[in-house]
């Protein structure tokens, strides 16, 4: 598998290249993203949700084979509040990159750790939609 | 009355983001918005990593509190998020508008903000026509 992993991240490099970033950025994105990334809270960390649980299986997503890249468009899309971000001194922005986010319902499939939605299923990934409306679902708070 | 929650902006600020350790930039500009914060009299927290997102901070008035959020895609394109943490039943509207006149008044004064517009939460940035000021008084 490790030696998969390596042959995708090979082609990922020929793939962000084409999207303008410089040899070194497009290198940094085909990386696997790393272990000690933050990944996605399903739940954001500011909810305030007890810290072994908010940054528990069950409500970080962070696939396991993953570029740095592919990730960050996964984040995008299921992110309100990920534009993107700085990669190696460039600009990494999913809007300019043609990427579309999620609405609610795409947010909580997409964007819900696969252990929640094992454990709980579809009940668990609503109750926890449930415990954070973000403000464009809301209205003016 | 639409109320802009966030704000995009240049930054003078130097990059210290830590590629290596994948931590983005912005924990410089975190830290003068928490001075600034701090002395209008708000209080707040140290700056929080927050990831590929990139740095938060959390922000009291008396026992209610307020976020933000800055991120750093490059020099000229910064985003600074807030978000109303006050009860979600009962928002302290009143609140959230002081603290982002506040935050107005905070990036005008400072001259390594460069502030390019306003503009509400949900709206696609490219698409949305940047206002002036977070609302209109």
């Amino acid at each position: 598998m490790k030696g998969l992993e390596r042959v995708s991240n090979v082609g990922n490099v020929e793939r962000y290249a084409a999207r303008g970033f410089s040899p070194k950025a497009a290198a940094h994105l085909a990386e696997p993203y790393p272990e000690r990334g933050m990944g996605h809270h399903f739940v954001p960390r500011r909810m305030g949700l007890p810290k072994n649980y908010s940054d528990s299986v069950f409500n970080v997503l962070k696939p396991e084979v993953i570029s740095r890249g592919d990730f960050y468009e996964l984040h995008y899309k299921v992110d309100p509040r990920y534009s993107g971000g700085s990669v190696k001194g460039e600009t990494w922005n999913g809007g300019a990159l043609g990427l579309k986010k999620y609405g609610l319902a795409g947010r909580v499939w997409h964007g819900s750790p696969p252990p929640l939605k094992a454990r709980v299923g579809g009940l668990g990934a609503g109750a926890g939609a449930g415990m954070y409306v973000p403000d464009d679902e809301r209205g003016e708070r | 009355m639409t109320l802009c929650q966030n704000v995009q902006f240049c930054s003078g600020f130097p990059d210290d983001g830590d590629y290596d350790l994948d931590v983005q930039p912005g924990r410089n500009i975190a830290e003068a918005l928490k001075a600034a914060l701090s002395q209008r009299g708000y209080r707040v927290s140290e700056p929080i990593n927050g990831g590929d997102n990139g740095w938060e901070l959390d922000v009291w008035r008396g026992r209610k509190r307020l976020w933000l959020q800055i991120s750093v895609l490059g020099a000229d394109e910064c985003y600074l998020m807030t978000e109303n943490m006050t009860f979600w039943l009962w928002p302290d509207r009143d609140l959230l508008r002081a603290f982002l006149r506040d935050l107005q008044s905070i990036l005008a004064e400072d001259s390594r903000f460069g502030v390019a517009g306003w503009y509400p939460t949900g709206a696609s940035v490219s698409a949305a026509e940047l206002a002036d000021a977070p609302f209109t008084p």
